[in-house]
Protein backbone atom coordinates (compact mmCIF):
# COMPACT_ATOMS: atom_id res chain seq x y z
CA UNK A 1 0.00 0.00 0.00
CA UNK A 2 2.81 2.43 -0.89
CA UNK A 3 0.38 4.58 -2.78
CA UNK A 4 -1.85 5.26 0.18
CA UNK A 5 0.61 7.71 1.74
CA UNK A 6 0.12 10.08 -1.18
CA UNK A 7 -3.65 9.68 -1.07
CA UNK A 8 -6.00 12.05 0.64
CA UNK A 9 -7.00 10.75 4.05
CA UNK A 10 -10.41 11.42 5.57
CA UNK A 11 -11.34 11.05 9.22
CA UNK A 12 -14.78 9.60 9.92
CA UNK A 13 -16.12 10.08 13.42
CA UNK A 14 -18.69 7.65 14.84
CA UNK A 15 -21.60 8.62 17.11
CA UNK A 16 -19.59 7.46 20.17
CA UNK A 17 -16.65 9.67 19.22
CA UNK A 18 -14.25 7.12 17.77
CA UNK A 19 -12.18 8.31 14.79
CA UNK A 20 -11.45 6.23 11.69
CA UNK A 21 -8.80 7.29 9.16
CA UNK A 22 -9.62 6.08 5.66
CA UNK A 23 -8.44 6.90 2.16
CA UNK A 24 -10.66 9.22 0.18
CA UNK A 25 -11.27 6.40 -2.28
CA UNK A 26 -12.73 4.18 0.45
CA UNK A 27 -14.79 7.05 1.88
CA UNK A 28 -16.18 7.75 -1.59
CA UNK A 29 -17.80 4.30 -1.61
CA UNK A 30 -20.39 5.97 0.62
CA UNK A 31 -22.46 8.14 -1.72
CA UNK A 32 -23.47 10.36 1.20
CA UNK A 33 -19.79 11.14 1.95
CA UNK A 34 -18.95 11.46 -1.76
CA UNK A 35 -21.62 14.15 -2.06
CA UNK A 36 -20.19 15.97 0.96
CA UNK A 37 -16.69 15.85 -0.55
CA UNK A 38 -17.96 17.11 -3.87
CA UNK A 39 -19.76 20.00 -2.20
CA UNK A 40 -16.73 20.91 -0.10
CA UNK A 41 -13.46 19.41 -1.27
CA UNK A 42 -11.33 20.63 1.67
CA UNK A 43 -13.36 18.70 4.22
CA UNK A 44 -11.23 16.10 6.05
CA UNK A 45 -13.21 15.38 9.17
CA UNK A 46 -16.72 14.00 8.89
CA UNK A 47 -18.90 13.34 11.94
CA UNK A 48 -21.43 10.52 11.44
CA UNK A 49 -23.84 10.92 14.37
CA UNK A 50 -26.09 8.05 13.18
CA UNK A 51 -23.45 5.30 13.11
CA UNK A 52 -21.81 3.63 16.10
CA UNK A 53 -18.11 2.74 16.04
CA UNK A 54 -18.61 -1.02 15.76
CA UNK A 55 -20.98 -0.64 12.80
CA UNK A 56 -18.84 2.05 11.16
CA UNK A 57 -15.78 -0.19 11.35
CA UNK A 58 -17.75 -2.92 9.56
CA UNK A 59 -18.94 -0.53 6.85
CA UNK A 60 -15.33 0.60 6.33
CA UNK A 61 -14.15 -3.01 6.21
CA UNK A 62 -16.75 -3.70 3.49
CA UNK A 63 -15.77 -0.61 1.47
CA UNK A 64 -12.04 -1.37 1.74
CA UNK A 65 -12.53 -4.93 0.53
CA UNK A 66 -14.60 -3.82 -2.44
CA UNK A 67 -12.22 -0.98 -3.36
CA UNK A 68 -9.29 -3.42 -3.17
CA UNK A 69 -11.10 -5.94 -5.39
CA UNK A 70 -11.92 -3.26 -7.97
CA UNK A 71 -8.30 -1.99 -7.94
CA UNK A 72 -6.96 -5.50 -8.36
CA UNK A 73 -9.26 -6.14 -11.33
CA UNK A 74 -8.25 -2.81 -12.91
CA UNK A 75 -4.53 -3.58 -12.40
CA UNK A 76 -4.89 -6.99 -14.03
CA UNK A 77 -6.70 -5.49 -17.00
CA UNK A 78 -3.96 -2.85 -17.40
CA UNK A 79 -1.22 -5.47 -17.15
CA UNK A 80 -2.62 -7.91 -19.68
CA UNK A 81 -4.25 -5.37 -21.92
CA UNK A 82 -7.57 -7.08 -21.43
CA UNK A 83 -9.21 -8.87 -18.57
CA UNK A 84 -9.31 -12.64 -18.82
CA UNK A 85 -12.83 -13.94 -18.34
CA UNK A 86 -11.99 -16.92 -16.08
CA UNK A 87 -9.84 -14.74 -13.81
CA UNK A 88 -12.60 -12.12 -13.58
CA UNK A 89 -15.16 -14.83 -12.81
CA UNK A 90 -12.92 -16.21 -10.06
CA UNK A 91 -12.41 -12.74 -8.58
CA UNK A 92 -16.18 -12.20 -8.60
CA UNK A 93 -16.72 -15.52 -6.91
CA UNK A 94 -14.08 -14.73 -4.28
CA UNK A 95 -15.76 -11.40 -3.55
CA UNK A 96 -19.14 -13.13 -3.32
CA UNK A 97 -17.66 -15.59 -0.84
CA UNK A 98 -16.20 -12.71 1.13
CA UNK A 99 -19.62 -10.98 1.18
CA UNK A 100 -21.25 -14.20 2.35
CA UNK A 101 -18.77 -14.58 5.22
CA UNK A 102 -19.16 -10.87 6.03
CA UNK A 103 -22.92 -11.41 6.42
CA UNK A 104 -22.37 -14.00 9.14
CA UNK A 105 -23.67 -11.63 11.81
CA UNK A 106 -26.51 -11.65 14.32
CA UNK A 107 -29.86 -10.12 13.42
CA UNK A 108 -29.28 -6.95 15.45
CA UNK A 109 -25.99 -6.19 13.72
CA UNK A 110 -27.67 -6.93 10.40
CA UNK A 111 -30.40 -4.38 11.04
CA UNK A 112 -27.84 -1.77 12.17
CA UNK A 113 -25.87 -2.44 8.99
CA UNK A 114 -29.00 -1.97 6.88
CA UNK A 115 -29.64 1.39 8.56
CA UNK A 116 -25.99 2.47 8.18
CA UNK A 117 -25.84 1.36 4.52
CA UNK A 118 -29.04 3.27 3.91
CA UNK A 119 -27.82 6.40 5.72
CA UNK A 120 -24.35 6.37 4.13
CA UNK A 121 -25.85 5.23 0.82
CA UNK A 122 -23.51 2.31 0.12
CA UNK A 123 -25.62 0.67 -2.56
CA UNK A 124 -23.70 -2.63 -2.71
CA UNK A 125 -23.85 -3.08 1.05
CA UNK A 126 -27.53 -2.10 1.16
CA UNK A 127 -28.39 -4.68 -1.54
CA UNK A 128 -26.34 -7.32 0.30
CA UNK A 129 -27.89 -6.69 3.72
CA UNK A 130 -31.43 -6.41 2.35
CA UNK A 131 -31.02 -9.70 0.47
CA UNK A 132 -29.60 -11.33 3.63
CA UNK A 133 -32.57 -10.13 5.64
CA UNK A 134 -34.96 -11.47 2.97
CA UNK A 135 -33.21 -14.86 3.01
CA UNK A 136 -33.56 -14.97 6.80
CA UNK A 137 -37.33 -14.75 6.62
CA UNK A 138 -37.88 -16.77 3.44
CA UNK A 139 -39.81 -20.00 3.84
CA UNK A 140 -40.74 -19.41 7.47
CA UNK A 141 -44.11 -20.07 9.06
CA UNK A 142 -45.95 -17.19 10.78
CA UNK A 143 -44.87 -18.59 14.18
CA UNK A 144 -41.23 -18.74 13.10
CA UNK A 145 -41.40 -15.21 11.71
CA UNK A 146 -42.80 -13.93 15.01
CA UNK A 147 -40.02 -15.67 16.87
CA UNK A 148 -37.29 -14.32 14.56
CA UNK A 149 -38.63 -10.78 14.75
CA UNK A 150 -39.82 -10.91 18.39
CA UNK A 151 -43.25 -9.79 17.23
CA UNK A 152 -46.38 -10.08 19.32
CA UNK A 153 -49.37 -11.51 17.48
CA UNK A 154 -52.05 -8.84 17.75
CA UNK A 155 -54.53 -10.58 15.44
CA UNK A 156 -57.55 -12.29 16.90
CA UNK A 157 -57.96 -16.02 16.43
CA UNK A 158 -60.87 -15.38 14.05
CA UNK A 159 -58.88 -12.92 11.95
CA UNK A 160 -55.97 -15.32 11.70
CA UNK A 161 -58.27 -18.17 10.76
CA UNK A 162 -59.88 -16.06 8.05
CA UNK A 163 -56.51 -15.07 6.54
CA UNK A 164 -55.27 -18.64 6.55
CA UNK A 165 -58.44 -19.96 4.96
CA UNK A 166 -57.97 -17.70 1.93
CA UNK A 167 -54.74 -19.41 0.85
CA UNK A 168 -54.45 -22.50 3.05
CA UNK A 169 -51.66 -23.97 0.89
CA UNK A 170 -49.35 -21.09 1.83
CA UNK A 171 -49.53 -22.10 5.49
CA UNK A 172 -48.91 -25.80 4.99
CA UNK A 173 -45.60 -27.14 6.18
CA UNK A 174 -43.16 -28.32 3.55
CA UNK A 175 -43.30 -32.06 2.99
CA UNK B 1 -28.75 -15.48 26.42
CA UNK B 2 -32.42 -15.49 27.33
CA UNK B 3 -34.74 -14.39 24.55
CA UNK B 4 -36.85 -12.24 26.87
CA UNK B 5 -33.80 -10.15 27.85
CA UNK B 6 -32.78 -9.37 24.30
CA UNK B 7 -34.15 -6.28 22.62
CA UNK B 8 -36.76 -6.90 19.90
CA UNK B 9 -35.48 -7.51 16.39
CA UNK B 10 -35.52 -4.02 14.94
CA UNK B 11 -37.19 -4.99 11.64
CA UNK B 12 -40.35 -3.06 12.50
CA UNK B 13 -38.24 -0.06 13.51
CA UNK B 14 -36.64 0.09 10.09
CA UNK B 15 -38.14 2.82 7.92
CA UNK B 16 -41.14 1.52 5.96
CA UNK B 17 -39.33 1.82 2.62
CA UNK B 18 -36.60 -0.54 3.86
CA UNK B 19 -39.15 -2.99 5.26
CA UNK B 20 -40.86 -2.94 1.88
CA UNK B 21 -37.57 -3.44 0.05
CA UNK B 22 -36.79 -6.53 2.10
CA UNK B 23 -40.25 -8.04 1.68
CA UNK B 24 -40.43 -7.18 -2.02
CA UNK B 25 -37.55 -9.61 -2.69
CA UNK B 26 -39.80 -12.47 -1.62
CA UNK B 27 -42.07 -14.25 -4.11
CA UNK B 28 -45.74 -14.33 -3.14
CA UNK B 29 -45.75 -17.81 -1.62
CA UNK B 30 -43.15 -16.65 0.92
CA UNK B 31 -45.06 -13.41 1.56
CA UNK B 32 -48.42 -14.99 2.33
CA UNK B 33 -47.39 -16.29 5.81
CA UNK B 34 -46.64 -12.67 6.77
CA UNK B 35 -50.32 -11.82 6.50
CA UNK B 36 -51.08 -13.70 9.65
CA UNK B 37 -48.02 -12.57 11.62
CA UNK B 38 -49.37 -9.28 12.92
CA UNK B 39 -51.55 -6.33 12.04
CA UNK B 40 -48.60 -4.22 10.90
CA UNK B 41 -47.57 -6.80 8.27
CA UNK B 42 -51.16 -7.21 7.18
CA UNK B 43 -51.48 -3.51 6.42
CA UNK B 44 -47.99 -3.32 4.89
CA UNK B 45 -48.76 -6.08 2.37
CA UNK B 46 -52.20 -4.72 1.58
CA UNK B 47 -50.84 -1.24 1.01
CA UNK B 48 -51.33 -0.07 -2.59
CA UNK B 49 -47.72 1.16 -2.63
CA UNK B 50 -46.31 -2.30 -1.90
CA UNK B 51 -44.04 -3.15 -4.86
CA UNK B 52 -44.86 -6.20 -6.99
CA UNK B 53 -42.89 -9.27 -5.86
CA UNK B 54 -40.75 -11.33 -8.24
CA UNK B 55 -42.86 -13.84 -10.21
CA UNK B 56 -43.48 -17.04 -8.29
CA UNK B 57 -43.47 -20.00 -10.65
CA UNK B 58 -45.93 -22.85 -10.23
CA UNK B 59 -46.17 -25.80 -12.61
CA UNK B 60 -49.84 -26.81 -12.77
CA UNK B 61 -49.47 -30.48 -13.53
CA UNK B 62 -52.54 -32.53 -12.69
CA UNK B 63 -56.31 -31.97 -12.49
CA UNK B 64 -59.32 -34.21 -11.91
CA UNK B 65 -60.31 -36.30 -14.93
CA UNK B 66 -63.38 -34.17 -15.62
CA UNK B 67 -64.46 -30.68 -14.56
CA UNK B 68 -65.22 -28.93 -12.31
CA UNK B 69 -61.65 -28.58 -11.09
CA UNK B 70 -61.69 -27.42 -7.46
CA UNK B 71 -57.90 -27.41 -7.34
CA UNK B 72 -54.78 -28.26 -9.33
CA UNK B 73 -51.87 -30.40 -8.22
CA UNK B 74 -48.96 -28.08 -8.69
CA UNK B 75 -45.23 -28.26 -8.29
CA UNK B 76 -43.52 -25.26 -6.74
CA UNK B 77 -40.01 -25.51 -8.12
CA UNK B 78 -38.32 -22.98 -5.81
CA UNK B 79 -39.39 -24.81 -2.64
CA UNK B 80 -39.33 -28.21 -4.41
CA UNK B 81 -42.72 -29.30 -3.15
CA UNK B 82 -46.17 -30.28 -4.33
CA UNK B 83 -48.98 -27.89 -3.50
CA UNK B 84 -52.68 -28.25 -4.16
CA UNK B 85 -53.77 -24.85 -5.48
CA UNK B 86 -57.50 -24.16 -5.18
CA UNK B 87 -59.17 -22.46 -8.17
CA UNK B 88 -61.77 -19.79 -7.36
CA UNK B 89 -65.13 -21.42 -8.10
CA UNK B 90 -66.25 -18.53 -10.32
CA UNK B 91 -63.17 -18.83 -12.51
CA UNK B 92 -63.59 -20.19 -16.05
CA UNK B 93 -60.53 -22.29 -15.26
CA UNK B 94 -62.52 -24.43 -12.88
CA UNK B 95 -64.60 -25.55 -15.87
CA UNK B 96 -62.06 -26.22 -18.57
CA UNK B 97 -58.37 -26.70 -19.15
CA UNK B 98 -56.86 -23.61 -20.80
CA UNK B 99 -55.72 -23.70 -24.43
CA UNK B 100 -52.73 -21.50 -23.68
CA UNK B 101 -51.08 -19.76 -20.74
CA UNK B 102 -48.42 -17.12 -20.30
CA UNK B 103 -47.22 -15.28 -17.17
CA UNK B 104 -50.41 -15.40 -15.05
CA UNK B 105 -52.76 -15.26 -18.06
CA UNK B 106 -54.81 -18.14 -19.38
CA UNK B 107 -57.07 -18.43 -22.43
CA UNK B 108 -59.80 -20.93 -21.99
CA UNK B 109 -63.27 -21.76 -23.29
CA UNK B 110 -66.28 -20.83 -21.23
CA UNK B 111 -69.96 -21.70 -21.59
CA UNK B 112 -71.55 -18.60 -23.05
CA UNK B 113 -74.07 -17.06 -20.67
CA UNK B 114 -74.91 -13.76 -22.36
CA UNK B 115 -77.16 -13.14 -25.39
CA UNK B 116 -76.41 -15.57 -28.21
CA UNK B 117 -75.52 -12.85 -30.71
CA UNK B 118 -72.20 -13.54 -32.38
CA UNK B 119 -71.45 -16.50 -30.22
CA UNK B 120 -69.67 -19.69 -31.22
CA UNK B 121 -72.25 -22.24 -32.50
CA UNK B 122 -71.46 -24.67 -29.70
CA UNK B 123 -72.46 -22.07 -27.13
CA UNK B 124 -68.91 -21.69 -25.89
CA UNK B 125 -66.74 -18.65 -26.15
CA UNK B 126 -63.13 -17.81 -25.42
CA UNK B 127 -62.17 -15.94 -22.28
CA UNK B 128 -58.92 -14.62 -20.86
CA UNK B 129 -58.47 -14.88 -17.11
CA UNK B 130 -55.78 -14.22 -14.54
CA UNK B 131 -55.16 -17.57 -12.91
CA UNK B 132 -55.82 -17.80 -9.14
CA UNK B 133 -57.23 -14.31 -9.14
CA UNK B 134 -60.79 -13.32 -8.37
CA UNK B 135 -60.58 -10.54 -10.94
CA UNK B 136 -63.28 -10.81 -13.61
CA UNK B 137 -62.31 -12.59 -16.82
CA UNK B 138 -62.37 -10.92 -20.22
CA UNK B 139 -64.57 -12.22 -22.99
CA UNK B 140 -62.90 -12.75 -26.39
CA UNK B 141 -65.11 -12.52 -29.50
CA UNK B 142 -65.48 -15.62 -31.73
CA UNK B 143 -62.60 -16.44 -34.03
CA UNK B 144 -62.82 -15.95 -37.81
CA UNK B 145 -64.45 -19.09 -39.16
CA UNK B 146 -61.87 -20.54 -41.50
CA UNK B 147 -61.65 -24.28 -41.02
CA UNK B 148 -61.60 -25.25 -37.37
CA UNK B 149 -59.45 -22.63 -35.62
CA UNK B 150 -57.49 -23.44 -32.45
CA UNK B 151 -55.51 -21.25 -30.06
CA UNK B 152 -51.72 -21.44 -30.38
CA UNK B 153 -50.56 -18.94 -27.78
CA UNK B 154 -51.47 -16.04 -25.54
CA UNK B 155 -48.93 -13.28 -25.05
CA UNK B 156 -49.19 -10.42 -22.56
CA UNK B 157 -48.60 -7.10 -24.28
CA UNK B 158 -45.87 -5.04 -22.66
CA UNK B 159 -44.74 -8.01 -20.58
CA UNK B 160 -41.12 -7.48 -21.59
CA UNK B 161 -41.07 -4.09 -19.92
CA UNK B 162 -42.46 -5.20 -16.56
CA UNK B 163 -42.76 -8.96 -16.17
CA UNK B 164 -43.82 -8.68 -12.54
CA UNK B 165 -46.61 -6.21 -13.24
CA UNK B 166 -48.22 -7.41 -16.44
CA UNK B 167 -50.66 -5.09 -18.12
CA UNK B 168 -54.15 -6.37 -18.72
CA UNK B 169 -53.63 -6.43 -22.48
CA UNK B 170 -52.70 -9.46 -24.49
CA UNK B 171 -52.58 -11.03 -27.93
CA UNK B 172 -54.02 -14.43 -28.83
CA UNK B 173 -52.65 -16.25 -31.86
CA UNK B 174 -54.80 -18.90 -33.53
CA UNK B 175 -54.46 -21.17 -36.56
CA UNK B 176 -56.56 -23.49 -38.67
CA UNK B 177 -56.14 -25.67 -41.75
CA UNK B 178 -57.29 -24.05 -44.97
CA UNK B 179 -57.27 -25.01 -48.64
CA UNK B 180 -53.84 -23.63 -49.41
CA UNK B 181 -52.14 -24.41 -46.11
CA UNK B 182 -52.53 -22.92 -42.65
CA UNK B 183 -54.66 -19.85 -41.98
CA UNK B 184 -53.69 -17.69 -39.01
CA UNK B 185 -55.41 -14.94 -37.07
CA UNK B 186 -54.55 -12.68 -34.13
CA UNK B 187 -56.71 -11.10 -31.47
CA UNK B 188 -55.32 -8.01 -29.75
CA UNK B 189 -57.25 -7.01 -26.62
CA UNK B 190 -56.40 -3.34 -27.28
CA UNK B 191 -58.37 -3.46 -30.54
CA UNK B 192 -60.96 -6.03 -29.52
CA UNK B 193 -61.16 -7.97 -32.77
CA UNK B 194 -59.62 -10.89 -34.64
CA UNK B 195 -57.63 -10.01 -37.72
CA UNK B 196 -56.47 -12.46 -40.41
CA UNK B 197 -52.66 -12.60 -40.42
CA UNK B 198 -51.71 -14.45 -43.52
CA UNK B 199 -51.38 -18.05 -44.58
CA UNK B 200 -48.51 -20.46 -44.40
CA UNK B 201 -48.40 -22.11 -47.80
CA UNK B 202 -47.70 -25.61 -46.58
CA UNK B 203 -50.07 -28.36 -45.45
CA UNK B 204 -49.08 -29.07 -41.85
CA UNK B 205 -51.19 -31.55 -39.96
CA UNK B 206 -51.14 -29.37 -36.87
CA UNK B 207 -49.21 -26.52 -35.28
CA UNK B 208 -47.94 -27.49 -31.85
CA UNK B 209 -46.29 -25.75 -28.97
CA UNK B 210 -44.76 -22.28 -29.16
CA UNK B 211 -41.87 -20.29 -27.71
CA UNK B 212 -41.49 -16.53 -27.52
CA UNK B 213 -38.28 -14.61 -28.23
CA UNK B 214 -38.58 -10.82 -28.32
CA UNK B 215 -41.62 -10.15 -30.51
CA UNK B 216 -41.32 -13.39 -32.48
CA UNK B 217 -43.36 -16.46 -31.76
CA UNK B 218 -41.65 -19.72 -32.73
CA UNK B 219 -44.02 -22.55 -33.57
CA UNK B 220 -43.36 -26.28 -33.70
CA UNK B 221 -45.27 -27.49 -36.78
CA UNK B 222 -45.96 -31.20 -37.21
CA UNK B 223 -45.97 -33.33 -40.36
CA UNK B 224 -43.88 -32.08 -41.94
CA UNK B 225 -41.90 -31.26 -38.76
CA UNK B 226 -40.70 -27.69 -39.09
CA UNK B 227 -39.85 -24.73 -36.92
CA UNK B 228 -41.81 -21.66 -37.99
CA UNK B 229 -41.52 -18.07 -36.88
CA UNK B 230 -44.39 -15.60 -36.59
CA UNK B 231 -43.50 -11.92 -36.36
CA UNK B 232 -45.88 -10.42 -33.79
CA UNK B 233 -45.39 -6.88 -35.08
CA UNK B 234 -45.51 -7.42 -38.86
CA UNK B 235 -47.82 -10.46 -38.60
CA UNK B 236 -45.62 -12.43 -41.04
CA UNK B 237 -44.77 -16.13 -41.13
CA UNK B 238 -41.35 -17.53 -41.96
CA UNK B 239 -39.89 -21.03 -42.27
CA UNK B 240 -36.86 -21.32 -39.99
CA UNK B 241 -35.52 -24.87 -40.07
CA UNK B 242 -36.55 -28.50 -40.29
CA UNK B 243 -36.82 -30.44 -37.05
CA UNK B 244 -34.36 -33.31 -36.48
CA UNK B 245 -35.45 -36.77 -37.59
CA UNK B 246 -36.45 -39.77 -35.46
CA UNK B 247 -38.12 -37.73 -32.72
CA UNK B 248 -40.68 -39.55 -30.57
CA UNK B 249 -41.97 -36.60 -28.53
CA UNK B 250 -40.75 -33.06 -28.74
CA UNK B 251 -41.21 -29.61 -27.23
CA UNK B 252 -39.64 -26.26 -28.03
CA UNK B 253 -38.85 -23.59 -25.45
CA UNK B 254 -36.98 -20.33 -25.16
CA UNK B 255 -34.60 -18.92 -22.59
CA UNK B 256 -32.33 -15.86 -22.77
CA UNK B 257 -33.22 -15.18 -26.42
CA UNK B 258 -32.35 -18.74 -27.42
CA UNK B 259 -34.57 -21.42 -28.91
CA UNK B 260 -34.23 -24.95 -27.57
CA UNK B 261 -35.76 -28.28 -28.48
CA UNK B 262 -36.17 -31.16 -26.05
CA UNK B 263 -37.05 -34.46 -27.67
CA UNK B 264 -37.05 -38.19 -27.22
CA UNK B 265 -35.10 -39.93 -30.01
CA UNK B 266 -35.93 -43.39 -31.23
CA UNK B 267 -33.87 -46.23 -32.53
CA UNK B 268 -36.00 -48.87 -34.31
CA UNK B 269 -39.16 -47.73 -32.56
CA UNK B 270 -37.60 -47.74 -29.09
CA UNK B 271 -36.63 -44.54 -27.28
CA UNK B 272 -32.87 -44.47 -26.84
CA UNK B 273 -32.20 -40.95 -25.54
CA UNK B 274 -33.71 -37.62 -24.53
CA UNK B 275 -31.76 -34.74 -25.98
CA UNK B 276 -31.82 -30.99 -25.55
CA UNK B 277 -30.79 -29.11 -28.69
CA UNK B 278 -30.02 -25.44 -29.13
CA UNK B 279 -30.77 -23.64 -32.37
CA UNK B 280 -27.56 -22.00 -33.60
CA UNK B 281 -27.81 -18.75 -35.54
CA UNK B 282 -25.32 -17.26 -37.97
CA UNK B 283 -24.03 -13.70 -37.90
CA UNK B 284 -26.91 -12.41 -40.01
CA UNK B 285 -29.44 -14.22 -37.88
CA UNK B 286 -29.77 -17.09 -40.34
CA UNK B 287 -30.51 -20.48 -38.75
CA UNK B 288 -27.49 -22.80 -38.91
CA UNK B 289 -28.71 -25.97 -37.24
CA UNK B 290 -29.51 -27.80 -34.02
CA UNK B 291 -26.65 -28.38 -31.58
CA UNK B 292 -26.89 -30.84 -28.68
CA UNK B 293 -26.32 -29.28 -25.26
CA UNK B 294 -27.47 -32.12 -23.03
CA UNK B 295 -28.35 -35.79 -23.35
CA UNK B 296 -30.00 -38.38 -21.15
CA UNK B 297 -29.15 -41.81 -22.48
CA UNK B 298 -30.19 -45.35 -21.64
CA UNK B 299 -27.23 -45.62 -19.28
CA UNK B 300 -28.48 -42.79 -17.05
CA UNK B 301 -30.37 -43.72 -13.92
CA UNK B 302 -32.64 -40.70 -14.38
CA UNK B 303 -33.52 -41.89 -17.90
CA UNK B 304 -34.51 -45.32 -16.57
CA UNK B 305 -36.50 -43.74 -13.75
CA UNK B 306 -38.36 -41.53 -16.18
CA UNK B 307 -39.09 -44.08 -18.88
CA UNK B 308 -39.82 -46.80 -16.33
CA UNK B 309 -38.01 -49.27 -18.56
CA UNK B 310 -40.91 -49.11 -21.01
CA UNK B 311 -39.39 -47.70 -24.16
CA UNK B 312 -41.86 -48.82 -26.85
CA UNK B 313 -44.94 -46.73 -26.24
CA UNK B 314 -42.90 -43.86 -24.91
CA UNK B 315 -44.51 -40.44 -25.14
CA UNK B 316 -44.06 -37.31 -23.10
CA UNK B 317 -45.94 -34.06 -22.75
CA UNK B 318 -44.13 -30.95 -21.61
CA UNK B 319 -44.55 -27.51 -20.14
CA UNK B 320 -41.83 -24.93 -19.65
CA UNK B 321 -41.24 -21.55 -18.08
CA UNK B 322 -38.17 -19.46 -17.49
CA UNK B 323 -35.69 -22.10 -18.65
CA UNK B 324 -37.26 -24.89 -16.59
CA UNK B 325 -38.86 -27.69 -18.59
CA UNK B 326 -41.16 -30.23 -17.02
CA UNK B 327 -41.62 -33.52 -18.90
CA UNK B 328 -44.45 -35.90 -18.11
CA UNK B 329 -44.33 -39.54 -19.13
CA UNK B 330 -47.95 -40.17 -20.10
CA UNK B 331 -47.63 -43.91 -19.46
CA UNK B 332 -45.98 -43.94 -16.03
CA UNK B 333 -46.93 -40.42 -14.79
CA UNK B 334 -43.27 -39.80 -13.90
CA UNK B 335 -42.20 -36.15 -13.84
CA UNK B 336 -38.76 -35.04 -14.99
CA UNK B 337 -37.37 -31.50 -14.84
CA UNK B 338 -34.62 -30.07 -17.01
CA UNK B 339 -33.05 -26.76 -15.99
CA UNK B 340 -31.35 -25.09 -18.95
CA UNK B 341 -29.36 -22.76 -16.67
CA UNK B 342 -27.23 -25.54 -15.16
CA UNK B 343 -28.32 -28.26 -17.63
CA UNK B 344 -29.42 -30.51 -14.81
CA UNK B 345 -32.04 -33.29 -14.93
CA UNK B 346 -34.09 -34.03 -11.82
CA UNK B 347 -36.72 -36.71 -11.32
CA UNK B 348 -39.49 -35.40 -9.06
CA UNK B 349 -40.84 -37.59 -6.26
CA UNK B 350 -44.44 -38.56 -6.97
CA UNK B 351 -47.12 -36.38 -5.44
CA UNK B 352 -48.59 -37.87 -2.29
CA UNK B 353 -51.74 -35.80 -2.86
CA UNK B 354 -52.39 -37.38 -6.26
CA UNK B 355 -55.16 -39.87 -6.68
CA UNK B 356 -55.57 -42.31 -9.57
CA UNK B 357 -58.27 -40.14 -11.10
CA UNK B 358 -56.12 -37.30 -12.25
CA UNK B 359 -54.96 -36.30 -15.68
CA UNK B 360 -52.22 -34.14 -17.08
CA UNK B 361 -53.01 -30.43 -16.93
CA UNK B 362 -49.66 -29.21 -18.23
CA UNK B 363 -49.60 -25.47 -17.70
CA UNK B 364 -47.61 -23.04 -15.59
CA UNK B 365 -48.33 -19.72 -13.95
CA UNK B 366 -46.35 -16.91 -12.41
CA UNK B 367 -48.23 -15.92 -9.32
CA UNK B 368 -48.13 -12.34 -8.18
CA UNK B 369 -49.99 -10.05 -5.83
CA UNK B 370 -53.34 -10.81 -7.47
CA UNK B 371 -53.97 -13.58 -4.94
CA UNK B 372 -53.62 -10.96 -2.20
CA UNK B 373 -55.72 -8.19 -3.62
CA UNK B 374 -59.41 -8.84 -3.60
CA UNK B 375 -61.81 -7.82 -6.40
CA UNK B 376 -61.68 -4.17 -7.38
CA UNK B 377 -58.42 -3.49 -5.57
Amino acid sequence: MARSSTENMITLMSSDGEEFMVTEKVARECTTIRNMLEDDCVITNIPLPNVTSDILSMVIEYCMEHVAAAEKAAAETAEKGSSSAPAAAKANKDLEEWDKAFMNVDVYTLCDLILAANYLNVSGLLDLTIQTAANLIKGKSPEQIRKTFHIQNDLSLEEEEKIRSQTPWAFEKSE
Amino acid sequence: MSMSDSPPFPFLYLPIHLQERILSLLPISYLLPFLSVSRSFLSLLHSPTFPPPPPDLFFLLFCPVSPPFPSLLSFHASSFRWISLPIPSNSPLSLSRPFATSSSLAVSSFPFTGPLHGCHPTGESLVAARMFSTRPYQQIPPMIRVGDPYVLAVIPVGADAAPSAPSDHFQVIAASSSKGGVFSQVYDSRHGEWVPTGEILCQFVVLGNTALVDRSLYVHAYMPDQLLQFDLILYKWKFIIAMPENMMSSHIFSHNQNIYLVAGFEDLGVISAIRVLLLDWGENREPLGWREISILSERDEVFLGFTGGCCWLFHFEAVDRDGLVCLHNSLTNEILFFDVRDRSWVLIPPCSLASKDTKWYGHATEMGLEVLRPVGA
